[in-house]
């Protein structure tokens, strides 16, 4: 009797525990392009992460099953596409089982993808489309036009290198803070001549 | 003869304020991102009375601000002009790339308004969720004056109750004035009546008001305090009037 009375505390003690803020969520999955590869993210919130959440990876426009994985205790993954299907040029669909009802999924369009692919001198010879200016010069390339570069450039490139770029960006002095920093410079100065200089009594 | 057309002046001038609120707007193109490709954000910024659909300048703001997971990044300079009411206003735009819940908030600069005889500075917000990440939305912006969401200020249903609290210095304001204005674009509904242009609740003790959104769309919230400095106006001291506003878009579900 004692037994199942245990039993009985402890499942009351196991629901409670999972269903905290994070279950009464929906399952979250993100991911972009990240370096050479691609990477996912899977949360039910910020502070709770998906933990050995199952992946599947396929090819949007065929279905193919490319790859299949688990997320870490970060309800992170790393994946990495094989060429192939890299120079299908298709998109990739991420599928996201965090146990039963949680279901999610992402897709990342071919667009996006295409960062992951080597850059080919071929392709630089035979460039009509507005690729990234590697070789080009700014000649002949008007505001506009390079605004519009600018954009597409920053839209395709969404890693977290960037992010973190963008995050110390956040913290670079603003001209007040150098007049300020300035103003502490002239005012110690200041101080130390007042000091060297100062009446001695004698 | 003098004493009642001075009688009809402070009726007209007591009735037209509490009429025609004034609200500072920021007002985004989406207030939940579940795209990349919807990541890029629109967001108007104007000075208005919502309702009537009457404009007023917004001059360009003193500060605006995006702010998440309790980090402030200056996108003032992503602001043009544009015309919004007919009047001079403000377009910026951000793109968001990690999940996350962004609050975009102006600090203009003060307004004379001479009906009232007293500058108005209206801290204005809104919130955009990104990517299904729903934490932090009810951190406050460490403005002077704000209303802190006390109901998931996004993703809610036209008729849910919305609930805030009314800080000024960081402090609750017992009994605070909260106006409340709908956004009517293109002149969408009229109301009835002058009284039913804004909407008026009172906080409790604690600062915390509760208001029921009757119909779909884009509702204001603003809790108005007199700060206790004074500004200067043609040599003169004047009162300045602080408002904290909170924008935020109430859905009704889809039919299939």
């Amino acid at each position: 009797m004692q037994y199942y009375i245990v039993r009985y505390c402890l499942a009351c003690l196991l629901v409670i525990c999972f269903s905290g803020t994070g279950f009464a969520h929906r399952v979250n999955i993100f991911a972009y392009v990240d370096g050479d590869a691609i990477q996912v993210e899977c949360y039910f919130s910020k502070s709770q992460k998906v933990t050995h959440g199952k992946l599947t990876f396929s090819d949007l426009k065929t279905g193919v099953i490319l790859h299949e994985g688990t997320t870490d205790t970060q309800g992170m993954f790393r994946f990495h596409p094989d060429m192939n299907f890299l120079e299908s040029g298709h998109g990739l669909n991420i599928q996201l089982y965090a146990g039963e009802g949680h279901q999610n999924h992402w897709q990342i369009e071919a667009e996006e993808l295409e960062a992951l692919l080597p850059v080919q001198p071929a392709r630089q010879e035979t460039e009509s489309a507005p690729q990234p200016p590697v070789t080009k010069t700014l000649h002949g390339i008007d505001c506009n036009e390079l605004e519009e570069l600018i954009g597409k450039i920053m839209d395709s490139k969404l890693t977290p290198i960037r992010q973190a770029i963008a995050a110390q960006q956040d913290s670079t002095p603003t001209l007040q803070d150098i007049i300020g920093g300035i103003g502490w410079i002239l005012g110690l100065l200041g101080l130390a001549t007042y000091i060297r200089y100062r009446p001695r009594q004698q | 003869m003098w004493k009642s057309s001075l009688l009809a002046l402070v009726l007209t001038l007591a009735l037209s304020s509490t009429a025609l609120a004034h609200f500072g707007m920021v007002i985004p193109s989406d207030s939940i991102v579940e795209n990349r490709k919807d990541a890029t954000i629109d967001i108007e910024l104007s000075f208005s009375h919502p309702m009537e659909q009457a404009g007023m300048p917004l001059t360009a703001p003193k500060a605006f601000q995006v702010i998440t997971d309790g980090k402030a990044s200056d996108i003032r300079t992503s602001l043009k002009p544009i015309k919004i009411m007919d009047h001079d206003a403000w377009k910026g735009q951000y793109t968001i790339r990690k999940p996350g819940v962004y609050q975009f908030v102006m600090e203009p600069q003060p307004y004379w308004e001479e009906a009232e005889d007293c500058f108005i500075i209206h801290y204005t917000k809104t919130y955009v969720a990104a990517f299904g990440e729903e934490e932090g939305w009810d951190q406050p912006a460490g403005l002077k004056t704000e209303i802190i969401p006390l109901t998931r200020p996004f993703g809610n249903y036209a008729g849910n109750v919305f609930c805030g609290q009314v800080l000024l210095d960081g402090k609750p304001v017992p009994g605070a004035e909260v106006e409340i204005e709908y956004y009517n674009r293109d002149k969408k509904y009229t109301a009835p009546n002058a009284c039913m242009v804004t909407q008026v609740v009172r906080a409790d003790a604690d600062g915390v008001f509760t208001y029921g959104i009757p119909f779909a769309g884009w509702w204001g919230f603003a809790a108005l305090n007199t700060s206790d400095k004074k500004m200067s106006y043609k040599g003169k001291q004047k009162d300045v009037e602080l408002g904290a506003v909170v924008w935020m878009e109430f859905v009704a579900p889809s039919v299939r």
